[in-house]
């Protein structure tokens, strides 16, 4: 009976690697690899092009005392002062459409039109949008709230938290109601009957079933958002504000870009990309962490 | 709304808490979809009504913006390239995506959780850290300016997250529909194609969504691997059109309208898949 | 078996046409292909298509494949070209820093342009050697000359009650113009702010030019500085006096200096502009738009901390085109170049782009704007940014400037610190 489930598993198993595989090979020959050469890359000194030449620790050392560097990791620090407001509004939202409103799908599909255009196109809009005499302004004079309004790119604090709203709590609140939807279709209903019959309100309800029961969903949104704000902001921010004004708005990233891309000095660039490597990790073991308790 | 219901006290208490509900709602809603109105109502004014002219319709409405853009700018020829490779990108990476997330969600093998947990490592690189060094692999693989070679690129780069989110769905299929077919007699294929697949449907909607997005809008790659300018994507074509001292406002935001409509118009399509996800719970509440 | 052979012979046709197709080696006229960052531009790629067609009239045997390239990524693809070690047989750069650092994979040019060297003054030649050294072979042909000045509307100087035909020659009449121009309901001066502050950026560098004269090069070798310098310091003050008295607008925080307010001061929105001489935002952009008569020109606002006074800053070579080593015709891809550079392509060139052409050949007058013949007698100094990194002169010395000047978010001392610091980066 045992020799039979081993032999039952290992077809399992040669069937999983089989399936795995594709996934394996493309990873291992477009991520690892680049991954592994800009490591090898960052005790170089490198135009981007001819033989790179080692030069140590140089490029790390002359990181640490570059101003720009510190400025970019303050500036990721602020922005994640917006994850929290940026994971609790789509679950507040998708909270409100479990309960199935009338018209519910419309603005669901609605509010994920943002998720569609791409974070060129959203931060190309967004700078048209946030001008001194763009819609924003318009509409803030318009309410009688014209002392609010100004330049909102034009101030590094006004641009950041601009960039925080936008990049880490709008674009992203259709996938997050979405996403939040989803896992909340599959708690047991017999939970909220149960709190019905508590005589629980609604936001006790929220907080006592909704919440535990999609927890997992909420941590690997929190991660998610990490990975967007470290990762994947590059784009918008270059459409966005070019990391200006000044250095406003600059992020790792950005400096990766800033010195690989325009400076090529590919070497140092890429030392900056071990930095975010780093950080990366620890956000990856959180959520390696966060998957081996789940799965 | 409803006169025979209005009479019902305990209605009425039902339909009022719903106000706010709702206000809040539609304020989400214009917020979402304001920037997209603010780039259509641009596209559609003349560069020299648009000096004056910033926020409301066009006194006059003109396509020449598109014109151009279309023409002149090439966007029509971008465009034609994106409906070549998006059909192959998307098949290749539905395919990776159902495949891995299933092996890693569903299926036992000695070091699923270390080698699914790496996986998800892998997918955290941003595009910026590894685009120097593909573009040298593809060099070596003979895959510039050539479209398997972005194709690749693209489902290396984007699968992790798709193969993630097929993977915690698979988790939740009870395990017995795959022993029940293996016990008549199925392969690990058969039961993908004929069980795994239309079982995951829910799922799916977001996963294309979200792929094809990616896909749609990825600029740096495809900048790096297409150097012609006949095999350019539409994203790329904005970048074009921009040139080396920047595009009115006017002719930029018809660019943006035409390099959106296609994942606009798919979205509408696919959101009725998205919706089955969720549909269990919204209809039961 | 004939029907086999016929099929066989189909695929290997159709192979060996893809094959062909791909390596373009295979046929007897040499096809040379141009990367250039300039072509995307509907306006001037049309003009390039036209000076294409003529050089391939003159040159039968000559096929150009132009390729526009996306200006904000160019080097990054030029780089990856040379990594390969195969791509464009002719590649477009930006003189000076930019083009230096390709020059180990650039063709010496030297006896392609034997016939018409002399076309070309051999300031710009030597500009346009290796490292910039005149001693050295050439390895960029010269396309244009740049440099920066300061246009003004003649009809708003009279509404304002100045003479419109004496153009502020220093400090104290420039800023009693703009005070003038602003008690008439006119705004002095029109630059966009936002991003790239490029207008007040032109306006230093033509600063510079005015305080170091030919010395420029001595801040990159140490002999000269930016910090302790008198000169320096009131230059940054005279630009903080035009925002802080208005002369400036803050409205254009939103404005971009590319294309809007461009665009702003063609359609009559202000008196004065910090203008470029060649490409674009030039003299006739604004001749065209606001009528040839009715536009001064003066080359900087001199102080007295400055000594070059009525200095032009210029770079002898604008953007110009490279045959790089790989190239299988190099002889082909240089005559490609010529016609580019000197002749009835350049005069297509020169004539209907606005660029400024360093070709002596061409007759300035006939161009019919007299205005060109009055901004080249200036005297010449070498613009800062060609002695910079690329980072540095490309965008570091923008963000400092929007730092001080536009956000205000830095002082003084600190905005010619991190002047100082791209000195410091350039030594390296």
């Amino acid at each position: 009976m045992k020799k039979q489930i081993n032999k039952i598993n290992r077809g399992e198993a040669v069937d999983s690697y089989l399936l795995i595989l594709p996934l394996l090979v493309l990873l291992g020959v477009f991520i690892i690899f680049p991954v592994i050469s800009n490591f090898i890359y960052s005790f170089t000194k490198w135009k981007g092009m001819g033989s790179a030449e080692f030069i140590g620790l140089d490029n790390f050392r002359a990181l640490i005392k570059d101003e720009i560097f510190w400025t970019s990791i303050k500036n990721s620090a602020i922005l994640i002062l917006f994850i929290p407001f940026g994971v609790l509004l789509p679950l507040a939202l998708a909270a409100i459409l479990r309960t199935g409103l009338k018209g519910w799908s419309f603005f669901r599909a609605v509010i994920y039109i943002p998720n569609i255009l791409g974070y060129v196109i959203i931060g190309m809009v967004f700078n048209i949008i946030l001008r001194d005499n763009g819609p924003l302004n318009s509409f803030l004079n318009f309410a009688g709230l014209g002392s609010f309004a100004h330049d909102w790119l034009i101030q590094s604090k006004s641009a950041l938290a601009s960039l925080g709203v936008v990049f880490v709590i709008w674009i992203k609140l259709g996938f997050g109601c979405i996403y939040f939807l989803a896992s909340m279709s599959s708690i047991d209903e017999q939970l909220y009957d149960a709190a019905k019959l508590d005589g629980a309100n609604w936001w006790s309800t929220f907080w006592n079933v909704t919440v535990p029961s999609i927890k997992f969903a909420i941590q690997f949104f929190i991660v998610l958002s990490f990975i967007e704000l470290f990762a994947r902001a590059f784009p918008f921010v270059y459409a966005f504000t070019r990391g200006g004004p000044g250095f406003g708005t600059f992020t790792l990233e950005y400096g990766i870009y800033n010195s690989g891309f325009v400076g090529f000095n590919m070497g140092y660039s890429s030392a900056w990309a071990v930095v975010l490597f780093l950080l990366c990790s620890i956000i990856a073991i959180a959520q390696v962490k966060l998957m081996k308790d789940n799965i | 709304m409803n006169k025979e219901n209005s009479i019902n006290p305990s209605v009425i208490g039902k339909h009022l808490y719903k106000i706010p509900v709702y206000s809040v709602l539609v304020v989400f809603a214009v917020i979402a979809l304001y920037p997209i109105y603010h780039v259509l109502i641009t596209s559609l004014k003349s560069s020299v009504e648009y000096v004056d002219n910033k926020l409301f319709w066009p006194d006059s409405v003109t396509l020449d913006n598109y014109k151009y853009v279309l023409f002149q700018g090439s966007m029509m020829k971008y465009f034609l390239n994106n409906c070549i490779i998006m059909p192959l990108a998307m098949a290749g990476y539905l395919f990776v995506c159902i495949t891995a997330g299933f092996a890693f969600g569903r299926l036992r093998f000695p070091y699923r959780l270390q080698i699914f947990l790496a996986v998800l490592f892998l997918m955290i690189f941003p595009q910026m850290l590894l685009s120097v060094q593909i573009f040298q692999i593809c060099r070596h693989l003979h895959l510039i300016n050539n479209y398997f070679g972005l194709i690749l690129v693209w489902i290396a780069y984007f699968s992790p997250f798709g193969t993630y989110i097929m993977a915690t769905y698979y988790s939740t299929v009870p395990y017995e529909l795959i022993e029940s077919a293996k016990m008549d007699g199925a392969t690990i294929w058969q039961t993908l194609w004929y069980i795994m697949v239309p079982i995951a449907k829910p799922m799916f909607g977001i996963v294309f969504i979200i792929g094809f997005q990616s896909m749609w809008n990825e600029l740096i790659f495809s900048l790096l691997l297409l150097q012609k300018n006949a095999m350019r994507t539409i994203t790329q074509g904005i970048g074009m059109l921009q040139g080396q001292y920047g595009l009115d406002d006017t002719r930029l935001t018809a660019a943006i309208m035409i390099a959106s409509l296609v994942p606009l118009i798919l979205f509408l399509f696919f959101q009725k898949f998205i919706a089955m996800g969720s549909y269990s719970g919204a209809t039961k509440g | 078996m004939g029907k086999n052979m016929k099929v066989f012979f189909a695929v290997f046709s159709i192979l060996l046409v893809i094959l062909t197709g791909c390596g373009k080696s295979g046929s007897k006229s040499a096809t040379i292909t141009i990367w250039d960052f300039k072509y995307g531009d509907a306006g001037v790629g049309a003009v390039m298509k036209e000076i294409d067609a003529l050089i391939m009239q003159q040159n039968p045997g000559i096929t150009i494949e132009h390729v526009a390239q996306p200006n904000d990524n160019y080097y990054q693809l030029v780089r990856a070209a040379v990594q390969a070690g195969e791509g464009p047989d002719i590649v477009m750069f930006h003189a000076g820093a930019q083009a230096y650092e390709f020059d180990e994979y650039t063709a010496e040019l030297d006896k392609y342009i034997k016939d018409w060297r002399k076309e070309i003054d051999e300031y710009s030649w030597s500009f346009c050697s290796e490292g910039g050294n005149a001693s050295k072979p050439v390895h960029l042909v010269p396309l244009t000359i740049q440099g920066f000045g300061i246009y003004y509307n003649k009809a708003d100087f009279k509404k304002a009650g100045l003479d419109p035909d004496k153009a502020p020659s220093d400090y104290a009449s420039f800023m009693d113009a703009c005070d003038k121009l602003k008690k008439a309901g006119i705004q002095p001066i029109e630059t966009g702010l936002q991003g790239s502050p490029y207008g007040i950026d032109f306006l230093i560098r033509t600063f510079v030019a005015n305080i170091y004269g030919s010395g420029v090069k001595d801040l990159v070798t140490g002999k000269q500085s930016f910090k302790g310098n008198e000169a320096f310091s009131k230059a940054v003050d005279i630009i903080k006096e035009m925002f802080d008295k208005g002369y400036i607008s803050m409205k254009n925080t939103s404005t971009p200096y590319f294309v809007d307010s461009i665009n702003n001061y063609k359609a009559g929105k202000a008196a004065m502009f910090f203008g470029l001489l060649s490409d674009i935002g030039h003299w006739k952009d604004f001749c065209d738009a606001l009528g040839k008569e009715n536009i001064g020109y003066f080359p900087t606002i001199n102080f007295a901390e400055a000594p070059n006074k009525d200095t032009q800053v210029l770079q002898p070579c604008g953007i110009g085109y490279s045959v790089m080593k790989w190239s299988k015709n190099p002889e082909a891809a240089a005559k490609v170049i010529a016609g580019y550079a000197s002749g009835d392509g350049n005069a297509i060139w020169m004539g209907k782009t606005g660029a400024l052409s360093p070709n002596k050949n061409m007759d300035i007058n006939k161009l019919g704007y007299p205005l060109v013949g009055q901004i080249l007698k200036q005297t010449f100094a070498t613009d800062l940014t060609t002695l910079l990194t690329n980072e540095d002169a490309n965008q570091n010395m923008d963000r400092y400037i929007a730092q001080y000047f536009v956000s205000k978010e830095i002082t003084k001392e600190k905005f010619i610190d991190s002047f100082q610091s791209m000195l410091e980066n350039a030594k390296k």
